[in-house]
């Protein structure tokens, strides 16, 4: 791997450890993103920087290094999700549930409605979402952090906001789960790419 | 890979001075983080200003001790490591 020979390993390391320091709040707001859910998300973050720290020989010095910790983390996410079908973190009656705690209280959307919404996406375009909008990375390094085209980015991110919108606007929020759930299922989990 | 304190390493520094130095960088790069408003795609709808919301809220809160601690296990190893040497 791409070692540096001439420092010494304390030294890496200590510059590793500044990278990681400086990378968790954004890491930490992918992972809620991800999961809305505060300490579901944390462990999480927790989680991937633990494993970036035992992996950091395989992290290039001076390339990307949110794009590979995001990577990490969402691998991780993938993986827990597929492992424990229980966590089923778009679970619409979770997200229906983390409505009830919220009050409206600024102008604006209410930040817990979109949380929830979030949650109701398919992962890839919640994902790109978050990414993008959120987190505000470019087309280039979301197409790196998930693996795959520009164009995918894009029309995930098109077909996720749209979903995202109707969610939010829509009667399914705050509404009586059985009126406009079908309808609104149906536009939202839009045959992929 | 364990992060417990277990790890037999010998420290050169106390745990909570690790955790401090540790503190004041999360903050230093929490102040860095830029407000993520630069992208064109969803800069001005209701939904770009609420997923914005949502991440700037996330970095706006003080790191939880659960990380500090994380770090601190890093630090000490970083400084065994140091002092193997």
């Amino acid at each position: 791997m791409s070692t540096k020979p001439n420092r010494p390993p304390a030294q890496q390391d200590k510059e590793f450890h500044d990278q990681l320091v400086a990378i968790i709040p954004s890491l930490r707001a992918f992972a809620r993103g991800l999961c809305g859910n505060r300490d579901l998300a944390d462990d999480m973050a927790q989680d991937a920087m633990i494993r970036a720290w035992a992996a950091r020989q395989s992290y290039t010095p001076g390339s990307n290094f949110r794009a590979w910790m995001f990577m990490i983390l969402r691998n991780h996410f993938y993986t827990t999700l597929r492992k424990n079908s229980r966590m089923v973190s778009w679970d619409p009656e979770v997200a229906e549930r983390v409505l009830v705690v919220a009050p409206s209280q600024q102008d604006g959307l209410n930040v817990q409605d979109v949380q929830a919404a979030l949650q109701k996406l398919p992962p890839e375009q919640r994902e790109v979402l978050i990414l993008i909008g959120a987190n505000g990375v470019s087309y280039e390094e979301a197409a790196e952090i998930m693996g795959c085209a520009i164009g995918t980015i894009k029309s995930r991110l098109a077909r996720g906001r749209v979903a995202l919108a109707a969610l939010i606007e829509g009667p399914s929020i705050g509404d009586d789960q059985k009126t406009g759930e079908k309808g609104s299922r149906t536009a939202v989990y839009s045959p992929a790419d | 890979m364990n992060f417990g304190n277990k790890s037999g390493i010998e420290m050169n520094e106390g745990g909570s001075q690790g955790e401090a130095s540790s503190l004041q960088e999360a903050d230093a790069a929490r102040k860095q983080v830029k407000p993520s408003s630069m992208q064109a795609p969803l800069s001005d709808d209701p939904v770009g200003t609420a997923l914005r919301r949502l991440h700037d809220d996330v970095i706006a809160e003080p790191l939880p001790d659960d990380f500090l601690r994380l770090l601190g296990d890093i630090e000490r190893k970083i400084a065994g490591q140091a002092g193997d040497e």
